[in-house]
């Protein structure tokens, strides 16, 4: 096996909150409360991500090179200078496709067993 | 200048203290972030329900850093566990190649030496070897693993396993050398040459798998030529008449397999290497 798949093997599965950190790093570079804010909208409102939780994760991300720190800094008018923004690295989208297609691969089984209606994929003929 | 509602303030700074909970190093390089996103939840829960807000948001956000800050805590003393493992097994190496060195030196010291007549010569030299060599070649043993434990993954199955074998090794010696003191009449010699090769080939071929990722810090080339010499004189010293050979040419053998061990141990306790495992 390639290293740099044993390497995207050992990345999952990915943890809820670290998988909706990283899509809402695939548009667009964030910063914290951005990520915050984000996750939120789109699992409509569902998870909550804490400011422990969340820099928990961005500290697991970027030790483990899924994210990098962007040089991008808000305007000092708008906000505060401060917030530090995060974008995703194209490790860390290949990790998110990665665990994408493994979840996919999930619901296709579900689908097969009946469990969300009807079965797009049979498992008997 | 906007005025900041002393609510906001207060929880502010009553969160900004209790970030003392986190190790130094998250606090470090988050605290500010952290804060500034405790005060812009602050700000939205503030502005949508008013003081209530903080009925629900100040629990949770408590919990969620208690909890946090203490999976941090211990994941920092799992790294510091293992950072005190690589630093000891590095000490086992320093010392394996100092107890071999003293061997190598007894050894020397005794060849000139005529038994019974100087007899405080021969007990230092029998004594020595008995206690030194098995205690080294367990430290040996010991330091393999911890080598294994530092750079096996890195390594690959391959040197890993080699790793294996090293430690192996060293722990089959201390046994056949016990054995040795037990029961003199079994063939121990082949064991204790088998034991050596096993401790030294394991080295060397580690290191031939290590030099070609480069995944030490530093002195890739140590553990091959730490391991050589012994990997090839072992099995050749079964098959020739040792005593035919010059002394000082196999005392170098060994010393300078010794010496590499005590740069290994070096190597292990580099504070370097020791700031790229804290960062895996």
């Amino acid at each position: 096996m390639e290293p740099d798949q044993i390497m995207l093997d050992n990345m999952q599965p990915l943890t809820p909150a670290v998988f909706h950190i990283l899509l809402a790093l695939v548009d667009e570079e964030q910063h914290g409360y951005g990520i915050m804010k984000d996750v939120e909208f789109r699992t409509e409102g569902q998870m909550l991500l804490k400011p422990g939780t969340l820099y928990q994760a961005i500290k697991r991300l970027l030790d483990d090179g899924l994210i990098k720190e962007s040089d991008k800094r808000e305007d000092a008018n708008a906000g505060d200078s401060r917030r530090r923004y995060y974008r995703l690295t194209s490790f860390g989208r290949r990790v998110l496709k990665a665990e994408s297609q493994r979840l996919e691969r999930m619901v296709q089984l579900a689908r097969a067993k009946h469990i969300l209606g009807e079965a797009k994929v049979a498992l008997k003929p | 200048m906007r005025q900041v509602p002393p609510l906001l303030s207060f929880s502010d700074l009553l969160y900004q203290k209790l970030l003392i909970l986190y190790p130094v190093e998250f606090r470090d390089r988050f605290s500010e972030e952290i804060t500034q996103l405790f005060r812009d939840l602050c700000r939205d829960v503030y502005e949508r329900q008013g003081s209530a807000g903080f009925l629900w948001l100040w629990p949770s956000a408590l919990f969620d850093l208690i909890k946090t800050a203490l999976e941090e805590r211990l994941r920092e003393s799992v790294i510091m566990t293992k950072e005190k493992k690589f630093v000891l097994s590095g000490w086992f190496l320093i010392l394996a190649g100092i107890s071999f060195i003293a061997v190598i030196g007894l050894a020397m010291i005794k060849a000139p030496l005529q038994v019974p007549e100087n007899y405080n010569g021969y007990v230092l030299f029998y004594y020595g070897r008995l206690i030194l060599l098995p205690t080294g070649f367990m430290l040996f043993g010991l330091g393999m693993f911890g080598l294994r434990a530092r750079y096996g993954e890195a390594s690959g199955k391959f040197g890993s396993r080699c790793l294996l074998a090293a430690g192996f090794g060293g722990f089959l010696g201390t046994s056949v050398l016990i054995g040795f003191i037990l029961m003199k009449s079994f063939p121990w010699s082949i064991f204790l040459a088998l034991a050596g090769f096993l401790m030294f080939a394991g080295l060397f071929l580690f290191g031939v798998s290590s030099y070609s990722k480069k995944i030490l810090p530093r002195w890739h080339a140590l553990p091959v030529i730490t391991g050589i010499w012994l990997t090839f004189w072992l099995p050749i010293s079964l098959f020739i008449d040792i005593f035919s050979i010059s002394a000082v040419f196999v005392y170098f053998l060994y010393l300078f397999s010794a010496l590499g061990l005590i740069l290994m141990g070096v190597l292990l306790i580099d504070e370097d290497s020791l700031i790229i495992t804290a960062a895996n």
